[in-house]
């Protein structure tokens, strides 16, 4: 901003800022604050806030007692995996939506996002079912493919703003060079 | 601008999301009424034909039916208020210069990246816990006796969970939005002699418009399926059982696939009465 700022004025919101990130944060903060606190620590009274024995036997219980490195990468790889297939599918779509519009354009988007209404449990036995039938119960392959297609209308919305924020001029210019669809994208 | 080539070329660049999409739509969809129409219990008899509208019928005559498409619209509408309500002056707080800005953002934002699960569970056993919460603490400190937060004030603790979780989102939004405002015209206001408040509503706020149009359009969607926090929290009761959960308790709870399968029907005409109200009121912002 232009305009000149006194320092007093921006003392006050750093403050203030500073008071409500601290607040809205602070949930998470005391979270791992209590993953460093022995059992009985963490539900003392008064609560103790820094001054406490840290410790990390919580962690080595965690691995420990369960699987733990499984599971993390069934997270990384089910959402990892969902989004780049997701992208994938959704780059082609948005760009020619953005750049090769047509009078269904705005309807095939809203159309698109209205598919996210159908809510979940809705649907939930069907889709079961049809896991019976394909054999993808119990694995991590299914729920992927799932996951991609229940946020395949957010990415092609998130692409279709951004590509359309991408000026004409630079898109014309590079087809005059010579630049084909692939490069164009790229 | 697009050459006849082109355009077949975008057709055919569209047809993996149109159709996959179309699928993900229309089948389940499909399964989903034809269930709705039948007497289905899996653990007892399985398939037992044909009931016509008997399933949407007992659905609304449950009596737990408009309570549950009541505490869905509340839930949906004040997190809506607190997050917009909140998330504008956050974001216009955020804008002005100030030292450790980027901290501070990220401060704010962090709540959007806890998985739900885990953040109801936070909440749950270290702040609303009745004898060892912080809250509780909090309360025995100034002498008051500790409130067990998730039975006796079940639905706003669920929308403070819930707008906690989605306060960084429109904030983020909102943020964004607002540094693309024109610093000049906001300038220029100033020197006319408008005041914070006036040019708040006239310059901002306008100039916001779109932004907030993308926060409920997308708030909404997650909101009315919202689950996991209600069932780490609550499990639905204490006034908290929204339409989808509801429904899960029907299809999974009580096995009965008809009679939760005629109420995904009603999530749906819900979920579309509120798009449509909202696209009315908002719809006009998007282009």
């Amino acid at each position: 901003m232009s305009r000149s700022v006194t320092n007093q004025r921006k003392a006050i919101n750093t403050g203030l800022a500073w008071a409500i990130g601290l607040l809205i944060f602070f949930p998470i903060l005391w979270t791992i604050l209590t993953s460093f606190k022995t059992e009985a620590q963490a539900i003392s009274d008064p609560p103790v806030f820094l001054f406490f024995n840290w410790t990390t036997e919580n962690y080595a219980t965690v691995m420990e007692r369960s699987n733990y490195g499984r599971f993390l990468w069934n997270s990384i790889f089910i959402a990892g995996g969902s989004t780049i297939l997701g992208i994938l599918i959704a780059i082609p779509a948005a760009w020619s939506m953005a750049f090769v519009p047509s009078r269904r354009t705005k309807d095939i988007l809203l159309w698109m996002l209205s598919t996210k209404m159908l809510p979940a449990v809705g649907v939930l036995y069907p889709i079961y079912l049809l896991f019976i039938k394909f054999g993808l119960l119990d694995n991590v392959y299914g729920l992927t493919f799932i996951l991609m297609l229940i946020n395949l209308p957010i990415i092609v919305w998130m692409l279709y703003t951004y590509f359309r924020e991408i000026p004409g001029e630079i898109l014309e210019a590079a087809r005059m060079d010579g630049a084909g669809l692939k490069s164009e994208i790229l | 601008m697009a050459t006849k080539a082109s355009r077949s070329a975008a057709r055919v660049m569209m047809a993996p999301a149109v159709i996959l999409l179309l699928g993900w739509m229309l089948v389940p969809l499909i399964m989903t009424l034809w269930f709705s129409f039948r007497t289905y219990l899996p653990l007892r008899g399985g398939d037992q034909g044909w009931t016509g509208i008997d399933n949407y019928v007992r659905f609304v005559t449950s009596t737990s039916f408009w309570p549950a498409i009541l505490t869905t619209l509340l839930l949906l509408f004040s997190v809506l208020a607190i997050t917009i309500a909140l998330g504008v002056l956050l974001a216009i707080l955020l804008d002005q210069p100030m030292w450790g800005q980027g901290v501070v953002r990220i401060l704010v934002i962090a709540p959007f990246f806890v998985m739900p699960t885990v953040s109801a569970l936070v909440w749950k056993n270290i702040f609303m816990d009745p004898t060892n919460g912080l809250f509780a603490h909090l309360w025995r400190v100034f002498g008051a006796d500790p409130v067990s937060w998730l039975s006796d004030a079940a639905m706003p603790s669920l929308i403070l969970i819930v707008s906690w979780q989605w306060l960084p989102f429109a904030t983020l939004i909102l943020l964004t939005a607002i540094q693309s405002l024109d610093s000049e015209q906001l300038e220029a206001a100033e020197m006319d002699g408008a005041s914070v408040i006036s040019r708040f509503f006239y310059i901002a706020l306008p100039h916001l418009s779109r932004a907030i149009t993308i926060v409920i359009l997308i708030q909404t969607i997650f909101l009315l399926a919202i689950f996991a926090e209600i069932f780490v929290t609550t499990g639905g009761a204490f006034g908290t059982r929204t339409l989808s959960y509801l429904i899960f308790q029907r299809v999974l709870e009580s096995q009965n696939i008809g009679l939760g399968s005629a109420g995904g029907v009603y999530a749906i005409i819900l979920a579309n009465i509120v798009a449509i109200f909202l696209m009315r009121i908002v719809g006009k912002n998007l282009d």
